[in-house]
């Protein structure tokens, strides 16, 4: 197990009041797997992930729980030991690639940067792994004096990639890494992370609102609403057979390119506040499945077949 | 699928370049030609630096094109002077993709539907009252929220306001610019669904622009691929999609993701970047990435041709 997050919660504490972004998240990560993190807007995703390397903002306070990485507890290390983990150990992708670089240096002396903070070598040794690191990514060696600017998105999240894996990093996290790109270089860039994955084996987290994208590299995806996740299983299982009523709802709101005739079935009710966490299950107010525990107190996650786990009482009821 | 009867709207040539610098310019729309019928749903998809949305704004003299012709009823509405083209605007209408930025923050609801109908002097008090609450329920917003300022109300509750303003006039012809890409999937799947009823019930013809090529095969009759300014290739939907002629075509509907884990088609990972519309000289645009390119390509401009019943493509490699 490499990553173990247990019963995470996160709050933001701003001048309109708490906003309550993760509520007691639960799950793992096995040494060399991918998993794939899926929610709406505000579901408490990214929150997550910047929790994990502790970059959360200022107003961002993690209330309660572990994260466990290689069985040490993020959450409770020092500022200097999580310096070590960044970059080296643990790598992040972040959202928009525009604003991810720093403007004023070449992409060349930014992967070189994080070579030398992590590795006792020279100068030149750290911008040899950079221009390593370039062509791994797809990017020629001439273009590594070149300044983001002078780069498009696409270009720019490979560069991203390449200070993220230039240390080798034993998990690598991206959020939402293709959003902001066209169709066209969101498959170029997956299908880099892909290759890469398999040459590092490095184990990965991709979080994500595009279910679609999931299943191109990840083994295993969690569902999280509201803060919590409510259902984590292998691709196929929870693809096939999903066993909560808000997956079930994505799915069956979602158009599907290879299914144009889908009917197309909102979920009710609006999307949840995350100011006031109503009692129970996190998903009742909208659920058309609802009955009479679901408002009294949240379900626990429970195993409903091996491997596939749910947090909802209708499907406890029949394993 | 509606009935097809007459042509509603006829692009010919349409041409919008943008001077960027002395002498260097964006050919944004470079010459592109399209119908559609009465009643259709037409789609018109592309990636960044295609020019669907200068093409959308065009096609309604938002933006004035350079050269060209759009015929709305057999009649070139570029010919139109100011006080005729404002009396038209009753029939050409838009609805855009950020809804909440587009609605005057300090109008309640029922000032901004009913504002339209100000403007072009529908009635007396009595009269635009009926009428808006008559358009509030076809687009379903609920009586309650008539007092309430965009600021309020979620995403989805904002694009139906922009819809309810987009149809208060009785339009035939309304522009969909990416109207669901700002919404989470459960608002999304709602708002596809109102422009899919409204279109049969009020007999609406919609250019429907967005790179979401699954919400625009799901809603589309017929589509239009552009790349660069140009167009690709033109077909109807289920045409397009079983058998895509064009190389970027069958490029772009190889990278949409989709949930079927079962049913992926192989995918086409295109090289390079999507380059910008500059100073374009003779040639297939799409050259520099095609993965069939021949020498031709690179000097000659392949003309749009009908290769199929009503399925048309720009390519060398159909003669």
């Amino acid at each position: 197990m490499i990553l173990e997050v247990r019963d995470l919660a996160v709050e933001y504490r701003t001048l309109e009041g708490i906003v309550y972004a993760v509520n007691g998240m639960d799950f793992e990560l096995q040494k060399g797997h991918s998993l794939g993190i899926v929610g709406e807007t505000g579901a408490g995703k990214t929150t997550m992930a910047l929790s994990i390397l502790r970059l959360l903002p200022r107003q961002g306070v993690i209330t309660r729980g572990r994260i466990l990485f290689e069985k040490e507890d993020l959450v409770k290390a020092k500022e200097k030991d999580l310096q070590k983990i960044r970059g080296d150990k643990i790598s992040m992708v972040f959202q928009d690639p525009m604003s991810s670089l720093n403007p004023v240096f070449t992409v060349k002396q930014q992967i070189a940067e994080v070579v030398k903070i992590h590795r006792q070598v020279s100068n030149k040794e750290a911008d040899d792994r950079a221009i390593e690191m370039l062509r791994a990514v797809g990017i020629s060696e001439d273009r590594a004096d070149n300044y983001p600017h002078e780069f498009s998105g696409g270009m720019i999240q490979r560069v991203m990639i390449a200070i993220a894996l230039s240390c080798q990093p034993k998990l690598l996290i991206l959020d939402e890494p293709t959003t902001a790109l066209d169709v066209t270089i969101q498959a170029q860039v997956l299908d880099l992370v892909k290759r890469l994955r398999a040459e590092f084996s490095t184990s990965m987290i991709l979080i994500t609102h595009d279910l679609g994208i999931v299943p191109e590299i990840c083994d295993e995806v969690a569902v999280v609403y509201s803060g919590r996740v409510v259902e984590k299983g292998g691709i196929g299982d929870v693809y096939k057979d999903p066993r909560h009523p808000y997956t079930e709802g994505l799915f069956n709101c979602v158009p599907d390119i290879e299914d144009p005739d889908k009917k197309l079935i909102p979920i009710s009710g609006l999307s949840p506040s995350s100011r006031l966490i109503p009692p129970g299950c996190p998903f009742h107010p909208r659920c058309k499945d609802r009955f009479d525990p679901c408002d009294k107190s949240a379900p626990r996650f429970a195993e409903v077949s091996p491997g596939h786990y749910a947090a909802c009482y209708k499907y406890r009821e029949c394993c | 699928m509606s009935l097809h009867r007459k042509k509603k709207i006829e692009v010919r040539n349409l041409k919008k370049y943008f001077e960027i610098a002395k002498s260097t310019f964006v050919h944004a729309v470079d010459d592109i030609s399209f119908d559609i019928m009465e009643g259709e749903i037409l789609g018109l998809v592309g990636e960044s630096g295609s020019g669907k949305t200068t093409a959308g704004r065009s096609v309604l003299r938002l933006i004035e094109p350079d050269s060209g012709e759009v015929l709305f009823d057999g009649q070139n509405i570029l010919d139109f002077d100011h006080h005729e083209m404002k009396r038209r605007r009753r029939d050409l209408q838009i609805i855009f993709q950020d809804p909440v930025s587009v609605l005057n923050p300090r109008k309640n609801v029922f000032q901004l539907i009913s504002e339209p109908l100000r403007i072009h002097q529908y009635g007396g008090r009595k009269a635009i009252r009926e009428r808006v609450c008559y358009l509030a329920e076809k687009v379903g917003l609920s009586g309650e929220i008539m007092s309430c300022y965009p600021h309020e109300l979620d995403g989805g509750r904002c694009q139906r306001v922009g819809i309810a303003r987009a149809i208060a006039l009785d339009p035939s012809f309304i522009v969909c610019d990416e109207p669901v890409s700002a919404l989470d999937v459960s608002e999304q799947a709602q708002v596809l669904n109102l422009l899919e009823q409204l279109s049969t019930e009020l007999n609406l013809t919609y250019l429907f622009i967005s790179h979401d090529l699954s919400v625009v095969r799901r809603l589309s009759h017929r589509i239009v691929v552009l790349y660069l300014g140009m167009v690709m290739e033109t077909a109807s939907a289920k045409e397009l999609f079983d058998t895509p002629l064009h190389p970027y075509t069958r490029a772009l509907l190889s990278a949409v993701p989709t949930l079927n884990i079962d049913k992926r088609r192989e995918r086409i990972i295109l090289k390079g970047d999507v380059p910008t519309p500059i100073n374009f000289g003779e040639g297939c645009r799409f050259f520099r990435r095609c993965p069939q390119a021949m020498e031709v390509c690179g000097g000659v401009t392949p003309l749009l041709k009908e290769k199929n019943t009503s399925h048309f493509v720009a390519c060398h490699l159909y003669k």
